[in-house]
């Protein structure tokens, strides 16, 4: 039922708890949900509510804490004995009284956890400014510490296992970029091209469906709103003469592989296939180059060594680091290609390169996601590496 | 390019500078994505980076601050003038030694709004701890208030535009649940189900397309997880003789109109079951009977509890909760809650999503209306059989 075997997920518990004696912390407060479900397994769409799990040197496993109704989904999803899963009762929920980070701050204390030093993931989604004050106010004698990306971190490398399910969704993201590279064409919908898309997301391959990416909706900026790359799809139609940016994601058990392409329908302008081709010789020297021994920012000098020759430049970062994650994003928060990042790639380093290249008002985007080998790298898909014209 | 006329935008924005200053702020942060929407109609996938409206009593138009690359989705999608809409730098992003909310600090003080009372919405999903801190330390000369529901109050009664999005998004519910039931039937893999529904969502009608609902994956519990209300789907494939649960949304510009429907699967359900379900859509029907301008939230989960305790059963949680706007990771509006003890007056031109659910014998059944309160009642959005569904 569970991705993984328990001794994998008390391995990564090991390696959190290592990094935390390191940094001096006694107690982990855990609220980001990709965190959550890769120390413990737990899966469901909850975050809407409080929820955590509790690390403690003396304690083995993690402890889950959150809304009664769901525990019922940490014993399906997660590996942990019953009684580390608790469940606060649903009048914390939305109240105007008590918070659920009191209900934390109370188990805490039952526990002898209330001193010493406790750390909260204080920049991360869902952790709210009322849940800091909460457990501050609960645990008068604690120390607080930051630890926003102490997990993150421990989640780099990632295991055979791990990478075998980015590579499932891999096969799911070869078939969703070919099905919108097909379809699209003048006088289609966005919104129809959008259901299409978020169905093969879904549906997956012959052998397994794909869960649902961190970044959910299909980001498709087109024609005069490419500039806008947050922006969704609209009831407006596609026009002739105008290109499209997609920027897809697939996951297999919340394991991503996104994937940019750009589509121009029509042929495209001289200066547009041009600066296409530069973007492809740069992602090309940049994969080439990455391999273990360099670092983020090597790898992302090998992309600027290309475009500058071409006596281009563009904004700095051109990728980051991915595996497990939720709504809103799926990075990892931790490693970018761009510079000042001296991290030290290593094998098991899984990372979406996306550098993009702007004509006048609209940018190429073409990206791949690739893992570090023992011996360079490797990328997730395997799809033509070019700008699209669809006649 | 915004949804509504800039009027109804003005208008929004006045109610809550109203009661701000009821409240006593002087300026209000706004960092919930459906407020930024209400007030600014700023429409993007961009909360994954801190972002804001700053909304002073002493400047007409909300300030819109968010990262500078979204600057352009901010030009077109808000009513916003342009130098209504500032972009703060990329180096802010993500990084371990400045924070967006100092760039939004810095920016107060310069405008010599550093002073007075500031309000924060301290309990939003993505107004993190971080963000307090910075502001804290950026503005030592404010006093900060906790102001997480005060726009969200303001949502509750839906002008006459807003209702319209929010009877098209029942159309499009029509078609969404219709699109999961034909997928469902004994051995038909969940995550089919669930690409069928999400196909379904954006399509929408012939005229009118939708977005993506606040609980965006369709949740589906059923068989060993139908007690675990908020797993999404797996590939198991769905079994004869179960209940298959479909809790679905659909929006227009991201008003929602929410359902909730039930399937016993690979034939006719089982007498004790059948009868589950009549006692649920019978408790559901007296709440929205009940339902009406002027009687208080409880008296609707009080009219569902009446019939359920007539059967000996009992949902913990609440019945139901106001809806419109939402973005993930929700789409309740987090005010007012169909449940005993809150004694909020209903209006016209609420929108509630009532949920009834019982379990007897390990099988949970399951429905809901979202519904509209009307001069004279209540009004579902969607209309689809209000009974069990056989799937074979």
């Amino acid at each position: 039922m569970r991705p993984f075997e328990r001794n994998e997920y008390m391995t990564r518990v090991a390696k959190t708890k290592a990094s935390m004696a390191e940094k001096g912390v006694d107690v982990l407060i855990v609220t980001d949900p990709a965190n959550m479900n890769y120390l413990s397994g737990y899966d469901g769409w909850s975050f809407y509510v409080h929820q955590c799990l509790v690390l403690a040197q003396d304690h083995d496993e993690p402890f889950w804490i959150g809304r009664a109704q769901d525990a019922n989904g940490a014993y399906v999803t997660a590996f942990l004995d019953h009684g580390n899963v608790i469940g606060y009762p649903d009048h914390y929920v939305q109240s105007t009284e008590r918070h659920p980070m009191d209900f934390v701050a109370d188990f805490l204390k039952k526990r002898g956890w209330d001193k010493g030093v406790v750390g909260s993931e204080q920049d991360n989604y869902y952790y709210t400014a009322a849940c800091q004050a909460a457990l501050e106010k609960g645990l008068p004698n604690v120390t607080f510490k930051d630890t926003t990306g102490l997990v993150n971190w421990v989640r780099v490398v990632k295991s055979e296992r791990e990478i075998g399910y980015m590579q499932d969704a891999a096969r799911i993201m070869e078939k969703v970029m070919h099905l919108a590279i097909d379809r699209i064409e003048p006088g289609m919908k966005q919104s129809a091209l959008a259901a299409e898309i978020f169905r093969a997301e879904v549906v997956g391959t012959e052998g397994y469906g794909g869960g649902y990416p961190g970044i959910l909706p299909p980001l498709m900026p087109t024609g005069d709103s490419s500039n806008a790359p947050h922006l969704t799809w609209t009831d407006k139609e596609f026009v002739a003469g105008e290109g499209t940016i997609y920027e897809l994601g697939t996951t297999r058990h919340q394991y991503h592989c996104p994937m940019a392409r750009t589509v121009y329908l029509g042929k495209a302008p001289t200066v547009v296939s041009d600066t296409a081709k530069v973007v492809v010789e740069g992602l090309n020297a940049a994969l080439d180059f990455a391999k273990p021994g360099v670092t983020a920012e090597e790898i992302e000098e090998a992309w600027r060594g290309v475009i500058s020759k071409h006596g281009l430049e563009k904004e700095s970062r051109i990728g980051y680091s991915i595996g497990v994650s939720y709504p809103p994003d799926w990075g990892e928060h931790t490693i970018s290609l761009r510079p000042k990042d001296k991290t030290v790639m290593q094998p098991g380093m899984t990372m979406h390169c996306i550098p993009s290249l702007w004509v006048k008002d609209w940018a190429i985007e073409i990206s791949e996601a690739f893992r570090i080998t023992e011996t360079g790298s490797e990328t997730f898909c395997d799809f033509p590496r070019q700008l699209f014209e669809k006649d | 390019m915004a949804v509504f006329e800039r009027a109804e935008y003005l208008d929004r924005v006045a109610r809550v500078k109203t009661r701000m200053a009821r409240d006593g702020l002087d300026l209000l942060v706004v960092t919930d994505p459906a407020n930024m929407n209400y007030l600014a109609g700023y429409d993007g996938w961009s909360f994954y980076v801190h972002q804001c409206l700053i909304v002073t009593q002493d400047h007409a138009e909300p300030l819109w601050i968010g990262r500078a690359q979204d600057a352009s989705g901010a030009r077109i999608t808000t009513w916003l003038s342009a130098d209504a809409v500032i972009g703060y730098p990329d180096r802010y992003v993500q990084s371990t030694e400045c924070h967006p909310m100092d760039f939004v600090a810095d920016l107060l003080t310069d405008r010599g709004w550093d002073k007075g009372r500031i309000g924060t919405e301290q309990d939003a999903y993505y107004f993190n701890a971080a963000c307090q801190a910075a502001l804290e330390a950026g503005l030592p000369n404010a006093r900060f208030a906790d102001a997480t529901l005060l726009a969200n109050w303001e949502r509750a009664v839906k002008s006459d535009a807003e209702v319209a999005h929010l009877r098209i998004a029942g159309k499009i519910m029509e078609r969404v649940m219709d699109a999961a039931l034909d997928a469902t039937a004994p051995g038909a893999r969940q995550s089919a189900v669930a690409a069928a529904a999400l196909r379904a969502m954006p399509r929408g009608t012939p005229e009118h397309g939708g977005e993506y609902p606040g609980l965006l994956p369709p949740l589906l519990p059923t068989g060993e997880s139908s007690g675990a209300p908020h797993l999404t789907w797996t590939d198991r494939a769905y079994q004869r003789d179960e209940m298959a649960v479909f809790e679905l949304g659909a929006t227009r510009h991201h008003y929602h109109s929410p359902m909730v429907r039930s399937a016993w699967l690979g034939g006719n359900p089982p007498e004790r079951v059948a009868d589950l379900a009549k006692i649920v859509a019978e408790g559901l029907e007296s709440a929205l009977d009940a339902a009406r301008s002027d009687v208080a939230a409880e008296d609707v989960s009080d009219a569902w509890r009446r019939v359920t305790a007539r059967h000996g059963l009992e949902k913990k949680s609440r019945l139901g909760y106001s809806v419109g706007l939402g973005y993930p990771p929700d789409w309740g509006e987090h005010t007012i809650s169909l449940r005993a003890g809150d004694r909020t007056e209903l209006r016209p031109n609420m929108a509630f999503h009532a949920i009834a659910s019982l379990r007897r014998d390990e099988v949970t059944c399951k429905m809901s209306e979202a519904f509209l309160i009307t001069e004279t009642g209540a009004e579902t959005l969607a209309r689809v059989p209000r009974e069990l569904f056989t799937r074979h």
